[in-house]
């Protein structure tokens, strides 16, 4: 059961990324987002972690998207402007280094859950809690051992929304 | 979690099922006048004018840049909302300057006039 | 200590006073332009006039309110040096650590920022960037540089970094009527996002391989040397980003050359002081005792980074373009002495090379500064003083100014009796005595061929005629600038010709964090 659907929700966000970089038409893409990170949603659910699934809807599906969306309309490029396709060995060496980095990455992930190590990895860190990636505990966890974080978050915030927000009002002295 | 991942997919099903029943029973009970005086935005009137697609202006650009920042806050309050009673006077201590720190955000873009449209 | 109890807040009291004066100086600046807009608008007619002197007003008030809360900070950190019972002591359930390591990290940071407000005074107004975001954005990064050096985790740690990246960001891009500072802030962005994503997926793994996040946690052997390998490589590609380490040094070029010069000096000391703080406590506090996994990678970068460095800076024609391949070199030569610090028989031979990097980052701190407000003083309307052929004949019309252009180009080449020479002196003594001769030779040629490029700008101001009559009239009472000028070439003097002291407290620091 839980096989099925890690499957459909990988094969799910897996299609839709490879649909974000080919498809022609930037609004399509963005839509095939949406779906690739509905998927990931899902595979954060599979590994429970239901608030990281809400929170990636919510944020990334929901607000990034609508930024995605904006920049998009706001610059709305005509066809001829987008300076057509990039030469066949650019593309291929792009597919090249895509390829790449995933054989990177796939590397300590598959030596962590296959042979010696394997064991190794379950003998040190058991088989986390059920309820580590519930809502409750993240809350536990965030208000008493990382308080100080929580509250640079907002400081962090703030940063952001005062750069961006100087950079893209215009301002009238006086 | 298994029975909750069940709620889960019911919920899902349902409600594609809700949403592409509406558009097929419009599809199917809908009338069909297929002129191509139909398809115009303006059945009487002007004749239209370029298309739709025109650049946004970045106002719009400005909204959703707020929105994002302030969703994250209310992300961020979530797992406090949770676990608000068993945290007790702390946690609320702690909301309120995560708010209070935030609110100088607010405060910030409200007289910068980036919530206002002119 | 895990709650807000009075000696947790006592220890993150400096980070309080910088965040709080962010706030006043940006509600300073609001409430100040709201109050000229009400004269305008009570009025009959919109004067002009009244609008102007409220802006003038808060232009005048936002540096002090600046430098006001920095030294209030200072008093704050004075009080935690003095505390003898927190030295070391951890805080907020081991997320932030308060050492005397950190604090003199901390004071270079702030130091840097106090001048960038000072020198700010006529030059902000005189830029057209007088707004309270541009102090507010100083404020909020020096407080980030401050989260950088305390942090005791790897979510502190990335928050600092993230803190300061973003304002830094948005300063490089400040004069935003300039098309070439948007696009060097938004290369720098990108980048900077991306080296910060890497960064997190380091950090992901490392927490998989350890389980642990803190830093004195994570020196257990791992039980898993794959996750722990490409963790350690993508946190160190992340922080070779930050501090400006070739090959990861495309940013810095068209960053420090597009920003205002305030801002390109503040940058290059404040990140780069930080940032080598922060690699250092995770280096030598954390990750040392898988030290066979990583030994290669700081040698590597460092000598990518002086020679580099070196090289490009010949050919620059822009100042702020030669500061900036200088400030990469200066990274270079700050990761000899990282590479020295892991020299044979570590316990023992840590003090020294470490203490020469404080030291180092002190003495940069101020003739970079120095250099950058040269910059700032000559420049007219909206732009700074940066094609060095300009440079000829400056000693003969402002024999002052030259000279002390001159003490900041001996210094950053690293010629007696100037700070820079004792800075490279102990980093150079330090890599020797713990067996990195070799790599100290390739710093003294790095030294060698920068020597070219400094004294360059000497002769062209002492031996050339000046181009035109008036190139050299500044149009601003530029105070502000002159404090800056005078108090970094006295200071390079002073730690040129008396360094034992400064060098004592680094030494006392670093036998702290060990």
């Amino acid at each position: 059961m839980t096989d099925t659907i890690f499957m459909v929700f990988a094969v799910m966000s897996i299609a839709s990324a490879i649909a974000v970089v080919t498809w022609r038409n930037p609004v399509h893409c963005v839509l095939a987002l949406i779906a690739s990170f509905a998927g990931v949603a899902g595979l954060f659910y599979l590994l429970s972690a239901p608030f990281i699934a809400v929170m990636q809807i919510i944020i990334y599906a929901g607000a990034i998207i609508v930024l995605f969306l904006f920049v998009i309309m706001l610059l709305n490029l005509k066809k001829n402007e987008m300076g057509g396709d990039a030469p066949v060995q650019d593309r291929l060496f792009t597919v090249f280094l895509c390829v790449i980095t995933v054989i990177i990455l796939s590397i300590p992930v598959v030596a962590t859950f296959t042979g010696t190590f394997y064991d190794q990895y379950k003998k040190t860190f058991p088989k986390p809690d059920a309820n580590l990636g519930i809502t409750e505990t993240i809350g536990q966890e965030i208000f008493s051992a990382h308080a100080l974080a929580f509250e640079l978050i907002s400081i962090l915030i703030i940063a952001a929304l005062i750069g961006a927000i100087y950079l893209a009002k215009k301002r009238q002295r006086g | 979690m298994s029975s909750n991942l069940l709620f889960l997919i019911i919920y899902t099903l349902l409600a594609i099922a809700t949403a592409g029943g509406m558009l097929f029973a419009s599809y199917l009970l809908g009338p069909r006048r297929n002129r191509e005086l139909k398809d115009t935005p303006y059945e009487c009137g002007m004749p239209i004018l370029g298309t739709a697609r025109e650049r946004f202006s970045v106002k719009f650009y400005l909204t959703a840049l707020a929105f994002l920042l302030f969703d994250i806050e209310t992300v961020f309050l979530i797992p406090w909302a949770v676990v608000y009673k068993s945290l007790g006077v702390t946690g609320l201590v702690e909301a309120v300057i995560f708010i209070l720190i935030l609110a100088f955000g607010l405060y910030y873009i409200w007289e910068r006039g980036a919530l206002e449209w002119d | 200590m895990n709650g807000f109890d009075f000696a947790s807040i006592m220890a993150i009291s400096p980070e309080i006073a910088l965040l709080l004066t962010a706030i006043a100086v940006i509600t300073a600046d609001i409430c100040i332009g709201k109050a000229g807009r009400k004269c305008c608008t009570a009025g009959a007619a919109c004067k002009p006039e009244e609008t102007a002197s409220s802006t003038e007003i808060s232009s005048i008030v936002m540096p002090f309110i600046c430098m006001t809360g920095i030294a209030i900070s200072w008093y704050f950190m004075y009080n935690l040096w003095n505390l003898h019972a927190v030295n070391g002591a951890k805080y907020f359930s081991n997320a932030i650590v308060v050492d005397k390591f950190g604090l003199i990290a901390g004071f270079v940071v702030t130091v840097a920022a106090f001048l960038t407000a000072l020198s700010s005074t006529g030059y902000a107004k005189r830029m057209k960037i007088d707004f309270g975001e541009y102090y507010g954005l100083i404020m909020l990064a020096s407080a980030g540089m401050m989260f950088l050096i305390k942090g005791n985790n790897l979510i502190m740690l990335f928050l600092g970094i993230e803190l300061t990246s973003l304002s830094v960001y948005a300063l490089t891009a400040i004069s935003k009527h300039r098309e070439e500072s948007t696009e060097a802030a938004m290369k720098y962005f990108i980048l900077g996002a991306f080296s910060s994503a890497i960064l997190l997926f380091g950090m992901a793994f490392m927490y998989g391989a350890t389980g642990s996040i803190e830093f004195g946690q994570m020196n257990a052997v791992p039980t898993n040397r794959f996750l722990y390998f490409i963790g350690i490589g993508m946190m160190l590609l992340g922080l070779a980003f930050k501090i400006g380490a070739v090959p990861f040094h495309m940013w810095a070029p068209d960053a420090y050359q597009a920003a205002p010069s305030a801002i390109s000096s503040f940058m290059a000391v404040g990140v780069k002081t930080a940032s080598f703080a922060a690699l250092l406590r995770l280096l030598f506090t954390s990750l040392i005792h898988t030290s066979h996994m990583w030994y290669q990678v700081p040698w590597m970068l460092a000598v990518l980074t002086v020679l580099l460095g070196n090289l490009t800076a010949i050919s620059q024609t822009n100042i702020k373009r030669m500061l900036a391949y200088s400030s990469i070199a200066h990274t270079g030569y700050i990761l000899i002495g990282v590479t020295a610090c892991m020299g044979v028989g570590y316990s023992t031979g840590l003090t020294a090379p470490m203490s020469s990097i404080l030291f180092y980052l002190a003495v940069y701190a101020l003739m970079n500064i120095g250099a950058f407000a040269i910059t700032m003083h000559l420049g007219r309307e909206d732009k700074d003083f940066d094609e060095i052929s300009g440079y000829a004949g400056l000693a003969h019309k402002k024999p002052l100014l030259a000279l002390a252009m001159a003490i900041f180009m001996f210094s950053l080449a690293g010629i007696p009796p100037m700070g820079g020479f004792m800075a490279k002196f102990y980093i150079f003594r330090s890599a020797i005595q713990n067996g990195y001769i070799w790599l100290a030779i390739i710093g003294i040629i790095g030294s060698i061929i920068s020597v070219y490029y400094y004294l360059r700008i000497v002769v062209l101001m002492y031996m050339k005629p000046a181009q035109t009559e008036e190139q050299f009239e500044s149009d601003q009472s530029q105070w502000g600038l002159h404090f800056t000028l005078f108090a970094t070439a006295a200071g390079l003097l002073i730690l040129g010709l008396l360094p034992g002291d400064f060098v004592q407290y680094a030494i006392v620091a670093v036998k702290e964090l060990l």
